[in-house]
């Protein structure tokens, strides 16, 4: 598309009408941009002409079967799944806006160690809100990753895994780190690690099942012109050419629709409040490069939160307290008198509904103040 | 140790677990056999083979609940408390299954069981807690 050209919106709704395809196009920040401007967003490089073959056979071969098993074979799997909607509660709360920088990868992988973090522990409200930033201007560049050259899941959520990565308020994101932002030497007693990276990419049943078990998984795909305007309903590709690759979470599934739910970085006026839904096979998205991560483990102070529960075995200093918004910590202790201090002083916060602030260390208690 | 004819217990125990010329098969020492040949509690050589477990239970009534209590017990206050000057004997009484027992496998927790109790006891919340077949109560949940 030439610079100057416009993004025609009525002529992406003709194609659908015609195709009778069920999704809708709508006129969203992206659609008003400059081509330049969208390609920007695109921060996954397309594979070669091979690869792009093997990955459309593996697109085709995925809808045939979705297409064939209508009748639902019974599986342990419900048909709907979705991290946005568990009754009423979100996991994966939280659109955010990638802005104009190809980091779609670090924000895929981030929604992914969130969700997972939330899932994993049963705490929709807990506060984990991870650093873009570090992951994308900090490990991403020691291995020559910017905003142009675009990245891939994989190493990403390895970095994860292997180094962590600190929390937003340590490090806030800005396209190319306009704010200048950097990281603190101190980051690595306020961070989280991921236990493991699974790759379930191109297993329709692995990525649900990790789905249910786990959380989100990266999805990349190939952009065509038309998937700018998604507005809702179930994507697929109509109209347009090749624009490049992005990376999004996926948080669900629908098998009555026949698509994932998908987490975008594109801010809330693109797609349904930021999220949308995928068909099956299409464009790549369950073919090419899906990564989740096996659980979270988070390194910080809880803050001002109330200890809503208490537990213990008659195992050495097995003592645990579940805090608001944060599930169950084990209280440490490296003698037990330490154990049994630490234990008794969060109890009384419980019995008086008093605020504590704990230092959790990959989920051990080793410091706390009862107020 | 008690001593008795110039032998101590320790010894005469370690005299029935060493094995004989004539055993077919490896000797199955209980716990109190080993605590003897190795001069330990029975509670410290139980705590290695015990893994100890963690809590499942999500906060009653909470939207994000996915696994029910699987307690034995459950919705019966604590109404009283008992302790002696013996080591980890401390014992809850639960309004409808009596006295039980709290897990004396190890000291600190014993000491946290107590006190885990205790607070049950002092804001009125009906623990939900899991015994042995011998009656001891071996984990709680308290909300």
């Amino acid at each position: 598309m030439a610079e100057s050209e416009k993004y025609d919106v009525d002529a992406i709704r003709a194609a659908l009408r015609k195709r009778e395809v069920p999704w809708e196009a709508n006129e969203n920040a992206l659609t008003r941009m400059s081509p330049s401007q969208r390609a920007k967003l695109l921060g996954v490089p397309l594979p070669n002409d091979e690869e792009q073959a093997k990955l459309n056979a593996r697109g085709k071969k995925i809808r045939q079967e979705a297409a064939r098993s209508a009748a639902r074979d019974a599986t342990a799997l419900p048909a709907q799944f979705d991290l946005n909607d568990r009754g009423g509660v979100s996991y994966v709360a939280g659109v955010r806006n990638q802005l104009n920088c190809g980091s779609c990868v670090a924000f895929g992988s981030v929604a992914v160690l969130e969700g997972t973090a939330r899932y994993t522990r049963g705490t929709p409200t807990l506060d984990v809100d991870l650093s873009e930033a570090h992951l994308f201007y900090g490990w991403g560049s020691t291995v020559g990753v910017d905003c142009d050259t675009g990245w891939m899941p994989m190493p990403a959520l390895t970095f994860a895994t292997n180094r962590g990565i600190t929390y937003e308020s340590e490090w806030a994101y800005s396209p190319g780190n306009s704010n200048g932002g950097s990281l603190p030497s101190t980051w690595e007693q306020h961070r989280a690690k991921a236990t493991a990276t699974a790759d379930v990419t191109n297993n329709i049943q692995s990525i649900k099942n990790h789905l249910t078990t786990y959380g989100p998984v990266t999805g990349c795909f190939v952009v065509y012109t038309d998937f700018y305007s998604y507005h809702s309903g179930v994507y697929e590709h109509v109209s347009g050419a090749q624009e490049g690759g992005h990376c999004v979470a996926i948080v669900g599934y629908d098998d009555t629709l026949g698509a994932w739910i998908v987490k975008n970085s594109w801010g809330t006026s693109w797609g349904m409040s930021g999220f949308g839904y995928i068909k099956y096979g299409e464009v790549w998205i369950d073919t090419w490069s899906n990564v989740g991560v096996t659980g979270v483990y988070l390194r910080t102070w809880t803050a001002g939160k109330k200890v809503l529960g208490a537990y213990a075995t008659g195992h050495d200093r097995n003592g645990w307290i579940y805090v608001q918004d944060i599930g169950w910590l084990k209280v440490g202790g490296l003698t037990g008198t330490a154990h049994i201090a630490m234990f008794s002083d969060l109890l009384t916060a419980k019995e008086k509904s008093a605020y504590i602030n704990a230092f959790s260390d990959d989920g051990v208690v080793t410091q706390s103040y009862t107020y | 140790m008690t001593i008795a004819n110039g032998r101590s217990k320790a010894h005469r125990s370690l005299q029935a677990a060493a094995p004989r010329p004539t055993d077919t098969m490896p000797r199955q020492l209980s716990a109190e056999e080993l605590a003897d040949l190795f001069a330990l509690n029975v509670a410290e050589i139980e705590v290695e083979a015990a893994r100890p477990t963690e809590p499942r239970m999500s906060p009653p009534g909470s939207l994000s609940a996915r696994e029910g209590a699987n307690s034995a017990l459950s919705g019966e206050p604590i109404t009283a408390l008992w302790a002696d000057q013996s080591n980890r004997n401390a014992w809850v009484f639960l309004q409808t299954s009596g006295w039980k027992r709290l897990d004396p496998l190890t000291d600190t927790g014993s000491t946290v069981l107590t006190l885990l109790a205790a607070h049950a006891r002092a804001v009125g919340s009906a623990p939900y807690a899991d015994e042995n077949p011998a009656g001891t109560l071996t984990a709680m949940h308290v909300w």
